[in-house]
């Protein structure tokens, strides 16, 4: 089907074309408990078709896209296209290239079998000990193996195959009649047994410690540790930040060789982005745009050094090199979080939903489970919630010199904040 | 002028047919799905344009089968129709190579009875006012744009103002042994969007648009961009709520929000099969205000989940989930049904045809009362009035609610002080918010724009409303 879609394609007057072809293969199985609640299986085919069309002297480049249906006819495509092309001439995008074909030399990883990637996961879940007050719930598990081709009108063919997985999970805990549920959703490329089972063992005693847990005192103002995908939701900012899209629409002040923020008093940013990390689901060897990637230093103590993003938008900020990475890596701090530990804090593990906004710079978050350090003793805690500004809280935020990755984001395992409004429930 | 049914669909009816008998040979149950949405989407900004299909665009199939009391599911979206016996040859092949796993390691089977259906034939094409093809891309970008440039000269703190559309047309065909339905209806949305910059600070608001309907929501947002810029301004001069728990307000959109997260989430059936939710243990008793009403339902309103069957074949229905303070009952998907001894409530929705069918809300609203605004205000001393959503995330398990809000209007001695509060957190446990409802509004807004999420995936439209509620919660 790729190949005629190209050959109409070469065949139409067109200034430029981009497809995405991604075949997908996924076994997919759902428990209740440990029963069988349902199987899946995916095959899929599909094809993103974007055109492009030079406006007014080059100044401009419209384009406009469509995914292209495994059965559709020749006369159907070329149909499409046709409506593509006239649709492309309202989109007026200041112009800019396509990719080129580059030169690069790729690690072909070994093939893994995905149904036994999908055994493996449900065996790890299978032979995990639970507790009278302490068990799983239910559980889904999804491996993908994915054939991913891009190609372009300036020569770009490019192809990869990509394995990733994802198991959705949920622990009940329970203590005097009272139950709770803690949600968690790992993904990965491979399974890996070992760090699969350790983070559903540690699951199961947040789970404990929440059925402990006090009401959250109303501690107004107050130091704040954060861990695990938390710190990642909020060091997301500076990921996207970086972003080439959002530094042209200004969403974005960073500027090459200026500090991301002044009078920094705690540890600095430093951000790679990284075409692939250790069993990463994101791990790509190509952008969207079939750019390769290679690693790439964003911010270095707080000095934004470099952009990440695709073709268009790089060429807007005249960042000679695209690329659209998936993997980031951030820099360790100075202390230990045992430092962090040594005076008051509330350290919040669990929320309903913790979330930082990039653009506005706000988060928050529910508290499911916290724990609270008065100076004497740590006792677990629930309810309430912490909000504040990262832009508030940036120049005095403590990072671990621990690392430890979350599937594509190699982050401080802790970060400590200064000065974050927490909303107690007494 | 009606929403003519996809021609692909009518040209796979009879092979699919062909394919849902040959599998029935092998199966006890077979149903097949089989979809085709496409839809226009049109983004400007002062710096970016785009045009596309619509994002969740698809063409393919699903089919489920029934053997020895389990469930399985292929989906696919390549269908030659000449070699129909291969595919189902495939079929068989992949689902027994991932069961001869499960067969292997002893892992016992979730056993559920088997569908019944009585015969049904349906074909339905609704209709909009304005079909989204009778309407140029030209003339839809020339009016987003003049949208957009209306809100950046509109202040010089308004650095981008982004004017988007999407207008989609859905098409399903389900076919069992004994139902035939096939359905057509176009839903469209829009919103407009402005950020503003000041002292390195950047602030973002919104509003929203959504229907059953087509091109004629561009006559709706033609004059929306103003309201939103005088939004985003004043959140420059808000300061942070002191946390505590307050009289509140709700618009009609926040109202909306407390309908989804806060019972909407807790009465999806699936969780009552895996015991997630609480609220199996409380139908038939109170868990709100007397003057709560709140139902759930694909007919009770014309928005973006507003069909005729659903994506397991059950036609759409009106569920009273709260009535008069007393939780009645939930909604429900049909294999969920099965295993609750419960009839399904055509609520069985599916991200698209390649992912797995669960209970989903459709159109989840709070019932209208008899309080105005100015009445609601009047008993408040100190209060706000709530504005914006950003999102929301339920605790079916625990009713714990979490509202991420845009602001608050500040209300002392039942008037507006002037004073603006943002960004809010609203958090509390839902049983308390709820019976803490002491007004109800008399009309009632519905909401449609948004994706609903099961736990961090399958995406699905799902709208909500109600009228303006006035309550007491916890704001930080």
């Amino acid at each position: 089907m790729i190949e005629q879609l190209i050959k109409i394609l070469n065949e139409s007057k067109l200034d430029g074309y981009k497809i995405i072809n991604t075949e997908t293969t996924a076994n997919e199985f759902f428990f209740i408990g440990h029963k069988l609640d349902i199987n899946r299986r995916k095959d899929v085919n599909h094809s993103l078709l974007t055109i492009y069309k030079a406006l007014e002297d080059n100044k401009f480049l419209g384009s406009a896209s469509q995914e292209i249906h495994p059965n559709q006819s020749a006369q159907e495509i070329k149909a499409i296209i046709a409506k593509l092309l006239y649709s492309a001439g309202f989109v007026k995008n200041p112009y800019y290239h396509l990719a080129t074909p580059k030169e690069v030399s790729l690690i072909v990883a070994p093939k893994i079998d995905a149904l036994q990637v999908a055994t493996d996961i449900i065996d790890v879940v299978y032979n995990i000990k639970e507790f009278q007050d302490q068990n799983i719930n239910s559980y889904e598990v999804f491996v993908n193996e994915r054939k991913v081709r891009i190609i372009n009108s300036n020569h770009v063919d490019v192809n990869y195959e990509t394995l990733d997985s994802q198991i959705e999970i949920i622990i009940n805990a329970r203590k005097d009649g009272h139950e709770i549920e803690i949600y968690r959703n790992f993904t990965a490329g491979n399974c890996d047994r070992a760090y699969l089972s350790e983070e559903i063992n540690r699951t199961l005693m947040v789970g404990r410690d929440r059925t402990n847990a006090f009401n959250t005192p109303n501690l107004k103002k107050h130091r704040v540790l954060l861990s695990g995908t938390n710190v990642v939701k909020l060091l997301s900012y500076y990921v996207d930040l970086t972003n080439v899209g959002n530094v042209y629409m200004q969403i974005s002040d960073y500027k090459i060789g200026e500090a991301i923020f002044n009078d920094s008093v705690g540890d600095k940013i430093t951000l790679t982005a990284v075409a692939s990390l250790p069993n990463s689901s994101k791990n790509a060897p190509y952008d969207e745009d079939g750019n390769p990637l290679s690693d790439r230093v964003l911010i270095t103590n707080n000095i934004c050094k470099d952009y990440w993003g695709n073709e268009q938008f790089s060429q807007y900020v005249n960042k000679s090199e695209a690329g659209s990475y998936r993997n980031f890596v951030f820099g360790a701090g100075k202390q230990s979080q045992e430092t962090f530990k040594q005076e008051a804090y509330l350290h919040a593990v669990e929320f309903s939903d913790f979330q930082c906004d990039s653009a506005t710079g706000n988060f928050a978050g529910e508290i499911r489970l916290a724990y609270y350090y008065n100076g004497k003793e740590e006792i677990p805690v629930t309810g309430g919630s912490i909000a504040g500004n990262i832009k508030d809280i940036e120049q005095k935020m403590l990072l671990s010199s621990e690392l430890k990755q979350y599937d594509n984001y190699m982050i401080p395992e802790f970060i400590c904040l200064e000065d974050v409004a927490v909303t107690g429930i007494e | 002028m009606k929403t003519k049914y996809s021609s692909y669909l009518a040209s796979v009816d009879d092979t699919l047919h062909s394919l849902h008998k040959i599998l029935s040979d092998y199966y006890e149950y077979v149903s097949i799905l089989a979809t085709d949405v496409s839809g226009l989407s049109v983004r400007v900004g002062q710096k970016q344009k785009s045009v596309s299909d619509y994002w969740m665009s698809e063409r393919g199939f699903v089919v489920r089968v029934y053997k020895n009391g389990l469930y399985s599911e292929y989906s696919f979206n390549v269908l030659d129709k000449a070699n129909i016996n291969e595919l189902a040859t495939k079929i068989r092949l992949q689902l027994d190579k991932q069961l001869a796993i499960i067969d292997r390691k002893h892992y016992q089977i979730y056993r559920t009875a088997m569908i019944q259906e009585v015969e049904t034939e349906l074909f339905v094409e609704r209709e909009v006012k304005k079909l989204p093809e009778d309407v140029g891309v030209e003339q839809v970008v020339e009016l987003l744009t003049s949208i957009s440039d209306s809100g950046v000269k509109a202040d010089k703190r308004v650095f981008e103002a982004m004017a988007s559309v999407s207008m989609v047309h859905v098409n399903k065909l389900f076919i069992s042994s004994k139902k035939h339905l096939r359905q057509s209806y176009v839903w469209s949305e829009g919103s407009l969007a402005g950020l503003a910059r000041s002292d390195g600070k950047v602030k973002m608001d919104y509003r929203v648009y959504s229907g059953l309907k087509g091109a004629e929501i561009l006559d709706e947002m033609a004059n929306g961009m103003n309201e939103v810029i005088t939004s985003v301004i004043e959140l420059f001069e808000a300061d942070r709520v002191i946390p505590g728990e307050y009289d509140i307000i709700c618009t009609p959109e926040i109202s909306g929000l407390i309908a989804h997260e806060a019972f909407g989430h807790g009465v999806e059936m699936d969780m009552f099969v895996k015991n997630r939710s609480l609220a199996k243990d409380y139908i038939d008793k109170p868990v709100a205000a007397k003057l709560v009403e709140m139902h759930d339902g694909a007919i009770i309103a014309d928005n973006t989940s507003s069909y005729i069957f659903d994506d397991e074949g059950v036609v759409a229905q009106d569920t009273t989930i709260i009535n008069a303070g007393i939780l009645k009952t939930g909604i429900c998907d049909t294999l969920s049904a099965l295993r609750l001894d419960k009839l399904p409530t055509g609520n069985g929705k599916r991200q698209s045809f390649e992912r797995k069918a669960y209970t989903r809300m459709t159109n989840t609203i709070f019932c209208k009362g008899d309080n105005t605004l100015a009445e609601m205000m009047a008993g408040i001393k100190h209060g706000y009035l709530l504005e914006g959503v950003h999102s929301g995330m339920e605790d079916p398990k625990n009713w714990g609610i979490q509202c991420m809000l845009t602001k608050g209007r500040e209300i002392i001695n039942g008037e507006f002080t002037g004073k603006i509060v943002s960004p809010v957190i609203m958090t509390g446990y839902v049983p308390d918010l709820l019976k803490s409802i002491d007004m109800v509004g008399t009309d009632i807004e519905v909401f449609g724009s948004g994706y609903c999420g099961k736990g961090y995936k399958e995406y699905v439209k799902a709208a909500d409303g109600g009228p303006y509620l006035r309550a007491k919660a916890r704001l930080g």
